[in-house]
C-alpha cells in the first residue's frame, strides 16, 4: 500500500475532477440556480478544461509548481468567487509541495489545513454559512484526526472524502450568510449548496486517486 | 445573440466600433481603455464587474470618467489578468483607484490583482461601493455596490481629471459612496444567455422588492401595488438611511433594469419626485437605463446627498459612450 501521492497521482486526482466536474455540469448548474446565478457548472467546466492544458505541461520540477499552475488557470479562466476560491486552495496547498515529488499524509493535511484557512480568509466565510467551507472544513478536521492515528493515505482520504459530502448535504439545511444567496435569507433553506459540491467531489476525486496508486 | 461565450467579446467590439473616438477595445485582455489624452501623473480609474449590467462599466470609459474598464462574464467578476492588464493601461503615474461593488467574486479578484501589481511596485487604492439600502442593519456587510457605482466613476473620474492625487480621489469616491443609497424592485427576472434560463421565476401580479443587479432576488416578493406606492416602498428606506432633511440636496437616478420602457420610468421617476420633494431638494437628475440586469423590467433608485464639491465634480465634462456633456 502506498503512503504518497506521487506527482502523477495529483495529475490522475486533478484529471478525474475534470471529468467529474463535466459530467456534472447540468447538476452544478441546477443547484447553483435555487439560490446563486446557475453558472457554478458551467464556469468549473471551463475551469476544467484551462487545468487539462496547464496539466500537460510536464515541465513542472515539483508539486509546488504543479499546483500553482493548477491555481492560476482557475483564477484566470473561472472567474468570480469560485475562480478566486478554488485557486486559493490550490495556492495553500501548492506551499507543501515545495521541492517535493511526492505527498505523504502529513504533508496533504499540513497543505489542506491552510487551504481552508486561507478560503475563509478571503472569503470571510465560517462553517455553517452555506458555502464550500462547509464541505472543506469537516474533511480537513477528518484529516487532521486520522493523521494523528496515523491511518493509511486512502483510509484517511475516504473518511475526509465521506465528511466532506456530509457537510455537503448538511448544507441544505442552512440559510445562506455569503454570495447571492444571502439576499434570499430564509428562502435560500432547503438546496444543497453548489459550491459545497464541487468541493466535495475534489475530495472524494483525491480519495480515488490515492487509492489507485495504491 | 451569437454563441453564449461569445456575447460579452461581441458587446465590446460593437461598443467600441460604435465610439472609436472614445475608447479602445484590446480583445486579447478583454478590456476597453480611454483613448483621450491623459496628463501626466493624472489618477487613474479602473472598473469592472460581471458583464450584463450594460451600459457599467464599459459604457463609463472615457474623458472625466474611467481609465480602463475589465469586464468579466455575464454576471461573474473578472478574472485577475484582465484587472492587472486594465491597471497597467490605467497608471499614469499617479497610482490607480479601484471602484469595486460588494460582491464577493469582485472583491477577491480586485484584491488578488492588487496584491500582484502592488508587489510591482504600482500604487493602488480601492474604494468599495455597497450603497444596498434594502438590507436590514444586521446584514449591512453583505450590502450589495448598486447604482452609486455611476456617480462614484462619474464624480472620482472628474477629481483625477483635475490632478487631484491618488489619496484625495479615493477620499472623495468614499464620501459619495457614504452619501448614496440604492433601492431596486423588480417585476421580472432577466434571462441568463449562457443558460438560457431565468435567474428566478416571479408569478405573475407579484414583484421582488429589494433586488440588485446581475438578476438577484431581493429580501421579499409582494403582490404588485400601485406606480405611488412603489415609490414609496423604494424611496422610504434610502430618505432614512441617509436622513434626508427639506434642506438637503441631492442627486437622483433611476435606472431601469433593461426591459422598463421609458414610459413606465419616467412614471415612476414623477412618482419618486412627488415623494422626494417632501423630504429633500433634488437638483440633478438622471433617468434611463445606466445599470442594468440583462432584460429585467425593474428599477433603481439611487440617490446622493450632494454638496457643492460633489455638485461641481459631477457637471464637469465627461464623454464617454453612455454620459457625454460639456466635452
Amino acid at each position: 500500500m502506498t503512503t504518497t501521492l506521487s506527482q502523477d497521482a495529483v495529475t490522475a486526482w486533478l484529471e478525474r475532477f475534470c471529468s467529474e466536474v463535466e459530467a456534472a455540469e447540468a447538476h452544478l448548474n441546477e443547484l447553483d440556480s435555487a439560490t446563486g446565478d446557475g453558472e457554478h457548472g458551467s464556469n468549473m467546466s471551463q475551469g476544467a478544461a484551462a487545468v487539462r492544458k496547464a496539466l500537460r505541461d510536464d515541465r513542472f520540477g515539483d508539486i509546488r509548481e504543479q499546483l500553482d499552475a493548477v491555481a492560476m488557470a482557475l483564477v484566470n479562466s473561472v472567474g468570480g468567487a469560485s475562480g478566486a476560491l478554488y485557486g486559493t486552495f490550490f495556492l495553500r496547498l501548492s506551499a507543501v509541495g515545495e521541492g517535493r515529488t511526492a505527498l505523504d499524509l502529513t504533508a496533504l493535511t499540513e497543505g489542506l489545513v491552510s487551504a481552508v484557512a486561507g478560503i475563509r480568509e478571503l472569503g470571510g466565510s465560517s462553517p455553517g454559512d452555506k458555502t464550500l467551507v462547509d464541505a472543506l472544513h469537516p474533511a480537513v478536521a477528518e484529516l487532521e484526526s486520522s493523521a494523528t492515528r496515523s491511518a493509511g493515505l486512502a483510509t484517511a482520504l475516504d473518511r475526509a472524502a465521506t465528511a466532506a459530502e456530509e457537510g455537503r448535504d448538511a448544507t441544505a439545511d442552512m440559510v445562506a450568510r455569503m454570495g447571492r444567496g444571502s439576499y434570499l435569507g430564509d428562502r435560500s433553506r432547503g438546496h444543497v449548496d453548489a459550491g459545497a459540491t464541487s468541493m466535495a467531489l475534489l475530495m472524494r476525486c483525491l480519495h480515488i486517486s490515492a487509492e489507485g496508486a495504491a | 445573440m451569437g454563441a453564449a461565450s461569445a456575447v460579452v467579446p461581441d458587446y465590446l467590439r460593437g461598443l467600441a466600433a460604435a465610439h472609436p473616438d472614445v475608447i479602445e477595445y484590446d480583445a486579447e485582455h478583454r478590456i476597453l481603455v480611454r483613448r483621450a489624452p491623459v496628463a501626466p501623473g493624472k489618477v487613474g480609474l479602473v472598473s469592472g464587474g460581471g458583464s450584463g449590467c450594460e451600459p457599467l462599466h464599459a459604457g463609463y470609459v472615457g474623458l472625466g470618467m474611467l481609465d480602463a474598464a475589465c469586464p468579466g462574464e455575464v454576471f461573474s467578476s473578472p478574472v485577475p489578468n484582465a484587472i492587472m492588464a486594465a491597471t497597467v493601461r490605467a497608471d499614469h503615474g499617479g497610482g490607480v483607484l479601484y471602484i469595486v461593488k460588494n460582491f464577493g467574486g469582485e472583491v477577491m479578484n480586485f484584491g488578488l490583482a492588487a496584491e500582484v501589481l502592488r508587489r510591482r511596485g504600482i500604487r493602488i487604492e480601492k474604494v468599495l461601493v455597497n450603497d444596498d439600502a434594502s438590507f436590514p442593519a444586521e446584514l449591512a456587510a453583505r450590502r450589495r455596490g448598486l447604482g452609486a457605482t455611476v456617480l462614484v466613476e462619474k464624480i472620482a473620474g472628474a477629481a483625477a481629471e483635475q490632478g487631484r492625487t491618488l489619496d484625495e480621489v479615493a477620499a472623495v469616491a468614499r464620501r459619495v459612496v457614504a452619501r448614496s443609497r440604492t433601492f431596486g424592485v423588480a417585476l421580472s427576472p432577466c434571462t441568463h444567455p449562457k443558460t438560457g434560463r431565468r435567474t428566478f421565476e416571479l408569478p405573475e401580479g407579484e414583484y421582488e422588492v429589494g433586488v440588485g443587479i446581475g438578476g438577484d432576488r431581493g429580501h421579499e416578493r409582494r403582490p404588485l401595488p400601485s406606480v405611488d406606492e412603489i415609490a414609496h416602498v423604494m424611496l422610504d428606506p434610502v430618505a432614512v438611511e441617509l436622513e434626508l432633511q427639506p434642506s438637503s440636496r441631492v442627486l437622483v437616478m433611476l435606472s431601469g433594469l433593461g426591459s422598463t420602457p421609458a414610459v413606465e420610468l419616467y412614471g415612476l421617476f414623477a412618482a419618486v419626485r412627488n415623494r422626494l420633494v417632501k423630504h429633500a431638494e433634488p437638483v440633478r437628475s438622471l433617468v434611463g437605463d445606466y445599470i442594468t440586469s440583462l432584460d429585467s423590467h425593474g428599477a433603481l433608485l439611487t440617490v446622493l446627498q450632494a454638496d457643492d464639491e460633489l455638485l461641481d465634480l459631477w457637471d464637469r465634462p465627461v464623454h464617454t459612450p453612455t454620459l457625454r456633456w460639456g466635452a
